[in-house]
């Protein structure tokens, strides 16, 4: 008898609440439909109702290949209505980098969406561990990709067409805790093939953060991606990974002194056509010190074996960044490898961006 | 008799929180800035709860974006920001938020620059060779009090909108403010008079709203273009400028190193003084009031001596 009660007395009371929820949301349509449009003092200019452009120029020098411009990567970035947003990305590739411009990246994101998702739909990176989500020439290294990402992204990290979600998802300690899951084709030149099998890649994400002080704030994520690796479909390819990011920026002279910490690690499980499983592994760890306000210092080590391959290369880089401004840097990085089969190479590389326009900050 | 208790407990657990929609809640806003937010509470007094996402001590041009703030915002009713591309940084939040209430032209998304007095409107060609360059005006606008009034009637406008039966509270709290301005530039007037004139450099270019009105004349930077390091050919320069014209202060901000500054009053028998240009920027400056009150109080000081 008491516990019917209680259920007829929950009832009511989530009754009253979501017509509470309902007739704020209807107070808020009514208010905005009478109320006039904002005014500025000023009219806005037509042009501003043009996308963001924005061009990333990445020239680089190697000492086994020489001078090479990589890549001049064009930005249209701009608000599609009060719903959307979209992104385009060109990468027009220097002589002997490539035939023809490539799209990198090109979605459309819907920021609104029922139970506070968003979507991503397009030719994008989708989120798979940390470093993926950013275009190579603006990581922090010369040779633009740690060894694992190279061996088992491919050399431009993994980017296809798909659709992916993502939702906060809430928890009792007030983390910022964030899940996506995407459906993507699976065209990638080191783990899948799923482009003439029609069969999709899986992906999962989970990346949580945490501000442990004003100054010092942690991340750390897991994803997972399950596809085909032959294009019958036969042959299945899993990809775990963990990532993490430990940043330091002084609290007040933060242009001035900032540390990061970072890593991954990505393994491989994959079937083979003889009827075996390829299991292979590999990680990165990576440390920069800002040590003035325009110069950074960063150690890198890298170990990682190849998808079929069960062998181990190994490096160590030593890294020095120089921005003039936050629209062009100089970078320097040496380059020790220790190849699977035990031979070493040493490598330098230097390499400058410089960036024409608005060039929308990058997620943390 | 035990299970009575529980259903009992869990009646009064599930009517206060059916109770706790119902009572009165406040209205939360996140601003970019301690000023902003300054503001906010004066004009929202009890009916707001408010929280800046940058620090009083933190140059605003570099906060870094960070996921907490997303969540932050994802709970806001109201967002307030500089604008005038202050916080670049500022759109990956609210577009990461999934809150529709405080994206722009929604009616939670304040501008606060929105017919304030801008100074420093780039006229011609506008481009990087002129440095870290603001195409639509120096941004540092709050630091004139007469555009903070223009500031609360934004806010005051945004939560009379929100909550339009405290729209007389709103207004009554924002005809208080101005009144504490008015009063305040009284006296801020009337401390600096003896030294309307005065020529100073600042490091940055954050200071013109504040020594336009009050009548100090900013002759030359510390940096030679916006957000670009001094160069020796420029320091010296500066010095000799300084001797010559008689330039005995350097005003620059907590956030920048004071070791350039420092060198070059030296040399040019000035002096360096700090000032918060935000509230909380040091400890004592506990509102936007009393940002104007250390400061105007710290710069007759540093003249007078």
């Amino acid at each position: 008898m008491m516990i019917r009660l209680f259920s007829i007395f929950a009832a009511v009371s989530f009754f009253m609440l979501s017509t509470a929820v309902a007739q704020e949301q209807e107070s808020e349509e009514e208010s905005s439909e009478n109320e006039p449009e904002i005014v500025t003092t000023a009219p806005a200019p037509a042009q501003s109702l043009n996308p963001d452009i924005s061009v990333i120029g990445d020239f680089a020098w190697r000492d086994d290949t020489m001078f090479s411009f990589r890549e001049a990567e064009l930005g249209l970035q701009a608000v599609v209505d009060p719903y959307a947003r979209a992104d385009f990305f060109v990468a027009f590739p220097g002589p002997g980098e490539g035939e023809t411009p490539e799209l990198e990246e090109g979605y459309l994101t819907i920021l609104r969406m029922p139970y506070d998702l968003q979507a991503k739909l397009g030719f994008f990176r989708p989120k798979f561990g940390k470093l993926n989500l950013t275009h190579p020439p603006e990581n922090r290294f010369a040779d633009l990709e740690p060894n694992v990402v190279v061996n088992f992204l491919g050399d431009e990290g993994l980017a296809d067409a798909g659709i992916e979600f993502s939702a906060l998802l809430p928890n009792p300690f007030g983390l910022y805790t964030e899940l996506s899951a995407g459906l993507f084709n699976g065209d990638n030149e080191a783990s899948f093939h799923g482009g003439t099998s029609m069969k999709p890649v899986s992906l999962l994400h989970l990346k949580n953060f945490i501000d442990l002080t004003d100054a010092t704030s942690m991340e750390f994520g897991a994803s997972y991606a399950q596809g085909v690796n032959d294009a019958e479909g036969n042959l299945k390819t899993k990809l775990t990974g963990l990532d993490f990011q430990v940043k330091w920026r002084h609290p007040v002279f933060s242009q001035y002194n900032s540390r990061v910490l970072q890593g991954e690690w990505l393994q491989s499980r994959r079937d083979v056509e003889d009827g075996s499983k390829a299991g292979r592994d590999g990680f990165f760890v990576f440390f920069q010190e800002q040590i003035e306000r325009r110069a950074f210092l960063g150690l890198r080590y890298d170990e990682s074996e190849f998808p079929l391959a069960p062998v181990r290369e190994k490096a160590g880089s030593i890294i020095a960044s120089f921005y003039p401004s936050e629209f062009s840097l100089y970078r320097l990085q040496y380059k020790h490898t220790r190849e699977a089969d035990g031979t070493k190479s040493n490598l330098w590389l230097f390499q400058t961006t410089f960036t024409l326009g608005p060039h929308r900050p990058h997620a943390f | 008799m035990k299970l009575k208790s529980k259903t009992l407990a869990l009646c009064l657990i599930t009517l206060f929180l059916t109770t706790a929609v119902f009572s009165d809640k406040k209205i939360k806003v996140v601003t970019t800035t301690t000023d902003l937010a300054s503001i906010v509470q004066a004009i929202g007094g009890n009916k707001v709860s408010v929280e800046s996402i940058g620090r009083g001590y933190q140059n605003p041009h570099a906060i870094e974006a960070k996921p907490s703030h997303i969540l932050k915002l994802q709970k806001a009713d109201m967002f307030v920001k500089v604008g005038l591309e202050l916080e670049t940084w500022s759109r990956l939040l609210t577009e990461s938020a999934r809150n529709p209430k405080i994206m722009p032209g929604a009616t939670g998304y304040v501008d606060g620059s929105e017919g304030c007095k801008i100074l420093d409107i780039p006229q011609g060609k506008v481009d990087r060779s002129m440095g870290d360059v603001h195409p639509q005006g120096n941004p540092h606008y709050w630091l004139d009090p007469l555009n903070g009034k223009i500031i609360a009637g934004n806010i005051s406008k945004a939560l009379s909108k929100i909550s339009p039966e405290n729209k007389e509270h709103f207004e009554q709290n924002r005809a208080k403010f101005t009144e504490q301005i008015d009063s305040g530039l009284e006296r801020w007037n009337k401390q600096m008079a003896p030294y309307k004139g005065t020529k100073i450099v600042t490091y940055h270019r954050s200071w013109p709203n504040f020594t336009s009105r009050f009548g100090l004349k900013v002759v030359d930077y510390v940096e030679p273009k916006p957000g670009i390091p001094p160069s020796p050919g420029h320091l010296k320069s500066l010095i000799e400028m300084m001797t010559k014209e008689g330039v005995k202060l350097i005003l620059m901000e907590p956030f920048y190193s004071q070791n350039t500054a420092k060198s070059v009053a030296q040399k040019a028998g000035a002096k360096v003084l700090v000032l918060p240009p935000s509230v909380g920027g040091v400890k004592d400056v506990k509102d936007y009031i009393g940002l104007f009150d250390y400061n105007i109080g710290q710069v007759v000081k540093a003249l007078s001596d």
